[in-house]
């Protein structure tokens, strides 16, 4: 196995271009377990945290623009960035994961129940791929395939993370749980995105997204259907916490049973939207 | 002792190894170097059960750094480990695969990577044959024996008084089934070991264990050597918890093979994974619990059937079976008693010690039996206890009569106590569910039933005025070493700042035993105690002779002998052990310390075991999440009877962390397997408590005089685990008006329930 560390995006995409049977390596919190456990290892792993331009978090005029090798460290303490994906960085692993995991491989590993994954759905945001054939933008609804499975292509890489500036304004929310409280992998996560109209206060849009409950993060338009243009009291948001367990189609795995993520769903969607409705600016 | 004024016991010392450890620089058994080190890692079954037709280790020979592969015909001594009968299991595993994990062949290369890249490829021919995965497959008529004598490990009896009359006059009897799972230690370093062949025609071996005895004794099995040409040094362990027993002796004797064979040395460390599916864990069980009783809470009978899910190999099975056995019927003064506890073998990893030793399992049974009769009975589940709580003069389960240091009345009264001025928050609020719930247990201090209880200590003073301790128990971080510390300073008035404990070199202390059944402080602070006072007496003879006066004229305290008439009358200590060594008074002295024997009736197990009980209730209040099925331990009160308390810092210490243990147990923690194979074996899946699921544990102690213990010691590392997991049960049934009958009662086990029921 051979180790290169890329010093530039476009030395990137040009090792990514040449090298058939390569791996990329950001943090390796989720690739160096994978490699351990099956044993097997990649021809080339190309390391891109010394990347400079894919890193950071920066205020751009559609709004803002997070590098694919930002820390979540980085993430979770970045008060410019919405509520649901501080909270949901905030919830990854240990401190010392966090501060090696990047958002992008929290991405591109595309596990049903990554953090950040609910909160980058609920936020509309748009995903960079590149590669030395060009670049396109991805929303990140239609990045995850499957579990571990996504759009990406051999010779792409994700470089940037971009949320629209409608989506910076508004509220959000994100809650998680799972068998104990600390260094916890999701069993269930949720976020919540909404905007109040600034006469009526009627919600104007509202996006909805769970995690580890199908075999990618999933989307319930059921529910924001039914949220949309109204001012929900707790009997709305009940029936809609009924519509967002419909919607699921959860497994038993080692970490939970599915009744168990149909059960507790209710709970966690009308937590966040007591927590939105309440104290939107409380995060 | 009695009454003494103590000036060194009693008090919050701080750890004597404190500064080492937290600066880093303690060294472990992963610390050790050697230029020419080898690392051997094992190739473990990936089924539960099979018959081995053959090992082909042939490409594994063939990988860079790979010098040796080490096969079952490579142990030339016995190919067991066992520390007690039936010596069941081998090192290696030779013709049959008995769980998933057993290793089977050492991998010994190099470097840690090149071993495993070995291992990889060493290609096992194992035939599987149908694992027997549950209790009752292996109960079952015609079930496929694991074992040639077949799958029942051991099974005992107590019988007291006529079970039978106590209940059939009774007025009420409740009967039900509770169900535990395995549990893993979960220490923050695995079994680590490093054999050297220092050129010295012995074999060393470094090791993070619990009882370096019992490695030693393997070690010289399995090489075919004398045991005098093995020398075992514990190195500092990171946790123990009863879970370095068993697995040390394995790898410990592995490494020695291969370090032989190489003439060089061979380190083994553990990965998490190996650490949870190849060495032992907590008994799984299965207790069916009868109780009968008098309207007016008077327990007149208990009749109970422990079954423990004991995995492939007897490893601590009969201990731990017998521990179960006495202490199921919970600590109370009951005349009629009938229990048989069995264990029995499983296509599963093996079980063995971990802190509680089956009474944890039990008394969660025999505490939600309790609160069950109380509300059957419409009483104050504590009034229920207090009216059976043994007191000094009464007959235990096993008929053993203490006459003194029985604190469980003063436990409960206690909690009563604090709890009058605890009122839960309002239940108004209708997301959450609150509640409290009680516990109370005991557990024998010393190894009772399991044999011979005898520690020697050394103590050895020097012509600075300084003192050496040696002993053979082991400090795993439950903080022996400065307890031990403490009681030779008390006894030499020496200052602890100039007392040293060795850690346990099996060259240079006297055999110990191993270091379990919370037995340290007491049997261990009894040898300690009579060998520092036999220099003592030496120091007294020589200050007798300087002062030209009577022995019994001086004292020696704060690094001086003085005269008791007189303080400013003093020798500095130094002084005298410079007079006393040239004076040729021995300053140093070997001395044991021997529990009173068991003496029991094997067929009813009626007698004394014990030297002693440490008693204990627990109260717990907990808060439920309706909609998640969260618990958040709002107060938790660890009340014990532990007798003197050497170090109070330390003893908080000690019942935090078995309290976390018992909550663990209670809520997070469960093996899953399927089919046999562990599916969760690492600390993100198993979810052992972190930081963040700590509970606001708060310890009291109430202190009696235990005639068997220096200064009135009893123990502590092991009794909370079971208050804590009970009373934990206890408040969650309080809560939720649910009866669970099974531990782990998790988030998902409980919202599930709530839900279910509405
Ligand atoms: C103990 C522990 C606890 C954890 N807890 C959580 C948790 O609570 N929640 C959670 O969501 N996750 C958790 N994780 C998983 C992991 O830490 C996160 O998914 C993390 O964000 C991964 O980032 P990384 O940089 O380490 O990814 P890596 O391991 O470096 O990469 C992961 C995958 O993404 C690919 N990749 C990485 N970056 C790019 C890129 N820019 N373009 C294309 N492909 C890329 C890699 O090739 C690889 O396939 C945990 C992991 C551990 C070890």
């Amino acid at each position: 196995m051979q180790y290169f560390l890329s010093a530039t995006l476009n030395e990137l995409l040009l090792v990514l271009d040449s090298e058939s049977n390569s791996e990329i390596i950001a943090g390796g919190t989720d690739l160096v377990i994978i490699m351990e456990e099956s044993g097997k290892r990649p021809e080339k792993l190309i390391d891109i945290t010394n990347i400079k331009e894919l890193i950071g978090i920066k205020e751009e005029k559609f709004g803002i623009s997070i590098g694919a090798v930002t820390t979540i460290a980085k993430l979770a303490a970045n008060n410019s960035l919405p509520c649901c994906l501080r909270s949901g960085a905030a919830s990854i692993g240990s401190p010392q994961i966090r501060n090696v995991g990047t958002i992008g491989g929290n991405i591109c590993n595309a596990s049903p129940s990554g953090d950040t994954l609910t909160p980058l759905i609920c936020l509309n945001a748009d995903l960079l791929l590149q590669s030395t054939k060009g670049e396109r933008l991805i929303s990140t609804e239609q990045f995850f395939l499957g579990p571990k499975k996504t759009v990406l292509k051999k010779n792409e890489v994700l470089s940037e993370i971009r949320i629209g500036n409608r989506y910076l304004s508004g509220s959000s929310g994100f809650r998680m749980i799972g068998q104990r409280n600390g260094q916890v992998i999701s069993q269930v996560n949720l976020a919540v995105w909404l905007k109040r109209s600034a006469e009526s206060g009627l919600i104007e849009e509202i996006r909805i997204a769970a995690g580890s409950v199908a075999p990618t993060p999933i989307r319930i338009i059921e529910a924001e259907e039914m949220l949309c243009g109204t001012n929900p009291g707790a009997k709305l948001i009940f029936q809609a916490a009924r519509s967002v367990q419909a919607c699921i189609t959860p497994i038993n795995d080692v970490r939970s049973t599915a009744e168990y993520r149909q059960d507790v769903i209710i709970g966690l969607f009308s937590d966040i939207m007591s927590q939105i409705l309440k104290e939107p600016q409380s995060c | 002792m009695r009454n003494q004024e103590l000036v060194q016991v009693g008090k919050s010392a701080l750890k004597v190894d404190g500064r080492e450890l937290v600066t880093g620089k303690a060294k472990f058994s992963g610390d050790f170097n050697f230029p020419d080190l080898l690392h051997g890692y094992a190739c473990r079954s990936k089924i539960a059960a099979g018959y081995i037709k053959d090992i082909d280790i042939s490409q594994a020979l063939k990988v860079p750094g790979i010098v040796d592969v080490v096969l079952p015909k490579d142990i030339l001594g016995g190919n067991i480990v066992g520390i007690l009968p039936p010596y069941d299991q081998p090192v290696l595993a030779d013709k049959e695969i008995r769980y998933a994990g057993e290793s089977f062949c050492l991998v010994v290369g190099t470097s840690v990577r090149a071993a495993k890249a070995g291992a990889r490829v060493v290609i096992a021919t194992i035939e599987p044959i149908p694992p027997i995965l549950t209790i009752d497959e292996a109960l079952a008529k015609d079930a496929r024996k694991i074992h040639a004598a077949g799958n029942i490990t051991v099974s005992k009896k107590l019988i007291k008084g006529d079970c039978a009359k106590a209940f059939a006059e009774s007025d009420v009897i409740l009967e039900d089934t509770f169900e535990t799972s395995n549990q893993e230690h979960a220490y923050l370093e695995t079994e680590v070991v490093c054999a050297v062949p220092y050129g010295d025609g012995r074999i060393t071996v470094h090791a993070s264990c619990q009882s370096p005895f019992h490695i030693r004794g393997h070690i010289a099995a399995n090489l075919n050597v004398p045991v005098a040409n093995v020398k075992v040094v514990q190195a500092y362990t990171g946790g123990s918890f009863g879970g370095k027993d068993d697995t040390a002796t394995e790898i410990g004797s592995l490494a020695a093979v291969a370090a032989v064979r190489q003439g060089k040395p061979v380190m083994i460390s553990n990965e998490r994974e190996e650490s949870i599916v190849g060495s032992t864990l907590r008994h799984a069980s299965r207790i069916h619990y009868r109780i009968a009783a008098k309207k007016d809470g008077t327990i007149t009978g208990k009749e109970i059937k422990i079954l423990l899910d004991g995995g492939a190999y007897a490893a601590e099975s009969p201990f731990v079976a017998m521990k179960a056995l006495i202490h199921s019927a919970g600590p109370y003064k009951i005349d009629n008693i009938k229990v048989e506890s069995t264990a029995l073998y499983t296509n599963k990893t093996y079980c063995g010690a971990f802190r509680g030793f089956g009474v944890p399992q039990v008394t969660f049974a025999s505490e939600s039996m309790m609160d069950e009769l109380a509300k059957k009975l419409k009483m104050d589940p504590l009034e229920l206890r207090r009216k059976n709580a043994l007191k000094p003069g009464d007959l235990n389960a096993t008929s053993q009569v203490f006459q003194e240091s029985v604190g469980l009345i003063e436990t409960i009264d206690k909690v009563i106590d604090l709890n009058r001025s605890y009122t839960l928050p309002s239940k108004k609020q209708d997301r959450y569910l609150y509640g409290t719930g009680f516990a109370s247990m005991y557990q024998g201090i010393s190894n009772g039933a399991e044999g011979i209880d005898v520690v020697g200590a050394s103590v050895q003073v020097m012509q600075d005025g300084s003192a050496l301790v040696g002993i053979g128990l082991t400090e795993l971080g439950q903080g022996s070493r400065t307890v031990f510390a403490q009681i030779a300073a008390e006894v030499l008035g020496i200052s602890l700042d100039k007392i040293s404990v060795k850690q346990v070199d099996t060259d240079t202390v006297h055999d110990s035993g191993p270091t379990v059944a919370s037995r340290s402080t007491t049997v261990g602070g009894m040898a300690v105690y009579k060998a520092a006072g036999e220099v003592k007496r030496s120091l007294l003879k020589m200050a007798a002779l300087m002062f030209k006066t009577e022995e019994n004229n001086i004292i020696l305290k704060d690094n001086f002998a003085q005269l008791v008439f007189d303080e400013n009358a003093k020798i500095p200590l130094n002084d005298v052990c410079v007079a006393a060594y040239w004076t040729g008074f021995p300053l140093m002295n070997l001395s044991f310390s021997k529990a009173p024997e068991a003496k029991y009736d094997q067929d009813t197990t009626q007698g004394n075991i014990y030297i002693a009980y440490n008693y204990g209730t627990h109260m717990m209040s907990v808060r439920i999440d309706k909609l998640t099925g969260e618990v958040k331990v709002l107060k938790h009160l660890a009340v014990h009877d532990a007798g003197k308390v050497v170090n109070p810092k330390a003893f908080e210490g000690q019942v935090e962390g078995a309290s976390l243990t018992g909550f663990g147990l209670a809520h997070l923690e469960k093996i899953q397997y399927r089919e046999g194979v562990i599916i969760n074996p690492n600390l993100a899946d198993y979810a052992v408590p972190t930081i963040k699921d700590r509970i606001p544990s708060e310890t009291i102690s109430i202190e009696t005089y235990n005639p068997t213990g220096p200064y009135g010691v009893k123990g502590i590392g092991e009794p909370p685990v079971s208050g804590a997991a009970a009373s934990f049960a206890n408040a969650v049934a309080k809560a939720t008006g649910i009866r669970f009958k099974k531990l782990p009662i998790t988030r998902q086990v409980i919202l599930e329930a709530i839900n279910r029921k509405k």
